[in-house]
């Protein structure tokens, strides 16, 4: 799946309060199989532009279309999962199993293959069957947050969509949304998330979309968008910590190039840059 | 100061998920709470204000404990909670509402809380959207505003739970230097619960939750020196400190480092 937004602009409009301007003259293609991260300060409209990718929001001006071939409004949803902030606060069935059913047996699908489709999403999110019959309250936190994403798994979308997937989880709790995230683009899916955890950014994201006052900052690899130290000032974001901690070696004279996202790859340009240096005085 | 001394809570159903918990936040204090999912911080917290009263031990805020209904409403007062979803804690139909609500409930005088809201709108920056319901606020301005409607109390002591996981490094960096502001004259704490290692390093104290007790308790840079220790609470260490550590454990010289 394919969308292409045209000059996208959206109003927050309520019969209560004044109208609010959220996005202006966003265009942006997003292509199958990408991993996209779309950053932002608060209030730049992020979360108001990943609605517009199941149909939640519609633009107010210019326009959304998906391809190939257009998809019927009805069936976006289908194909396009969703998961806001803290999406456990929707868990609601009396198992985690039934919650995560509750989606496909609004498709029109037989039983088994209802089940087989919680099956399947609950082994990809690494949730065990002794924990299906389970109420979802009794679960920890990062147990819900992927049973939650479960729930969306299970109608099985081509694309995903996420908002702060990892915000408030523990470190392994973060790992293992990682590996679902990375697991469901590994097998064709397009995957765009929102975060303001730039660590995160870098560790997962291929391209970076930055938005600032409703309006599109920047598009581009992950490399040029941490790369531009002016653009990350200017926007009031920071480059991922292992790149910080390179970047302050590189100014104090160690010939290292900073741009690594993640602490294993730091630790190996460190082991690169000090073997060409013992190399060099030998 | 706020004495925790030996307090237990189960909750029905579950195991226990403090299991007799004691530490003093002093005046002038700066503390991060952290450990993972589960570890009991929410728990802990709810407990300073005696919106969860322990099974057994004593919370006790100057001197007054939380189990008696005169020191339990004393602890509202002098304890600001920010939550870490502020919609949590959002209740009234405009921004200006929100801020002034606590302040009713107490019965100010209304010329005294119009000025406080007044102050409270400027101070966090929410002038321009003083007349918009709470639920129409960006992430950051939601964060701002439960900020507002709590400095409006005039705490002593602010306890937020993770009050930072939704907002981005620019007004994270705010909630700090409101913070900063607030710790000034050194009459006033904090303690906040955190999964980032780096907020946790910019504090003075570091304590630890794993499997309901106090696991560790210090100065952060000592707790997370342990790597060992803080990988068995489940806790990510500042990736600076892994790196340096990485560096010295390989014998990678950087003299002007």
């Amino acid at each position: 799946m394919h969308f292409r937004l045209i000059e996208l602009g959206f109003e927050y409009r309520t019969p209560f309060s004044p109208a609010r301007c959220a996005l202006s003259g966003i265009s942006l293609e997003i292509r199958e199989g990408e991993m996209l991260a779309v950053v932002g300060s608060s209030g730049s409209g992020k979360t108001t532009l990943i609605q517009h990718l199941n149909g939640l929001l519609e633009p107010s001006s210019g326009s959304i279309a998906f391809s190939p071939g257009g998809v019927e409004p009805g069936d976006l949803f289908r194909k396009v999962g969703l998961a806001f902030q803290f999406p456990e606060n929707q868990l609601f069935e009396k198992s985690v199993f039934e919650d995560v059913a509750f989606g496909p047996r609004n498709l029109d699908l037989g039983e088994e293959d209802v089940e087989g489709r919680v099956r399947r999403a609950l082994s990809r999110v690494g949730l065990p069957p002794e924990t299906w019959r389970r109420p979802p309250f009794q679960l920890s936190e990062g147990e819900k947050r992927r049973a939650a994403i479960a729930g969306i798994l299970a109608m099985e979308p081509e694309v995903l969509v996420l908002d702060e997937p990892t915000a408030g989880l523990d470190r392994d709790g973060s790992e293992r949304i990682e590996s679902i995230l990375r697991d469901f683009h590994g097998s064709g899916g397009t995957v765009v998330f929102v975060s303001h955890d730039m660590d995160l950014v870098g560790r997962l994201s291929r391209r970076v979309v930055l938005l600032s006052s409703g309006r599109l900052l920047f598009d581009g690899t992950r490399e040029d968008f941490f790369g531009n130290a002016a653009l990350l000032q200017q926007s009031g974001l920071q480059m991922p910590s292992p790149m910080r901690f390179l970047k302050s070696l590189k100014e104090k004279g160690l010939p290292v190039n900073e741009l690594v996202f993640s602490v294993e790859d730091a630790k190996r340009e460190l082991t690169r840059v000090f073997r060409c240096e013992a190399g060099a005085v030998h | 100061m706020i004495e925790v001394r030996d307090i237990t809570v189960a909750y029905p159903g579950s195991v226990s998920v403090l299991r007799g918990v004691s530490f003093q936040i002093r005046r002038g204090e700066r503390i991060a709470l952290m450990g993972c999912n589960g570890a009991g911080k929410t728990t802990l917290i709810r407990c300073l204000n005696g919106l969860v009263a322990p099974d057994s031990g004593d919370v006790r805020v100057d001197g007054l404990s939380t189990r008696e209904v005169s020191g339990s409403l004393h602890a509202r007062g002098k304890i600001g909670m920010v939550f870490q979803d502020p919609d949590d804690q959002m209740v009234a139909v405009t921004v200006e509402r929100e801020i002034a609500f606590g302040l009713e409930n107490i019965g100010l005088p209304r010329p005294q809380m119009i000025s406080r809201v007044e102050e409270a709108v400027q101070r966090f920056r929410l002038s321009q959207v003083r007349g918009v319901s709470p639920h129409l606020l960006s992430g950051g301005e939601r964060q701002r505003l439960a900020l507002a409607a709590v400095w409006v109390m005039h705490p002593d002591y602010y306890v937020l739970d993770e009050p930072t996981s939704l907002l981005d490094p620019e007004t994270r960096a705010e909630v700090f230097e409101f913070l900063d502001q607030e710790m000034k004259n050194g009459d006033r704490a904090f303690l906040m619960a955190t999964q980032f290692p780096e907020e946790a390093q910019s504090c003075s104290r570091l304590l630890v939750l794993h499997g309901g007790r106090i696991a560790a308790d210090g100065h952060p840079g000592d707790v997370f020196s342990d790597a060992a220790a803080c990988s068995g609470f489940g806790l990510r260490i500042p990736a600076a400190m892994e790196l340096d550590q990485f560096m010295k454990d390989q014998g990678f010289a950087f003299p002007s480092h």
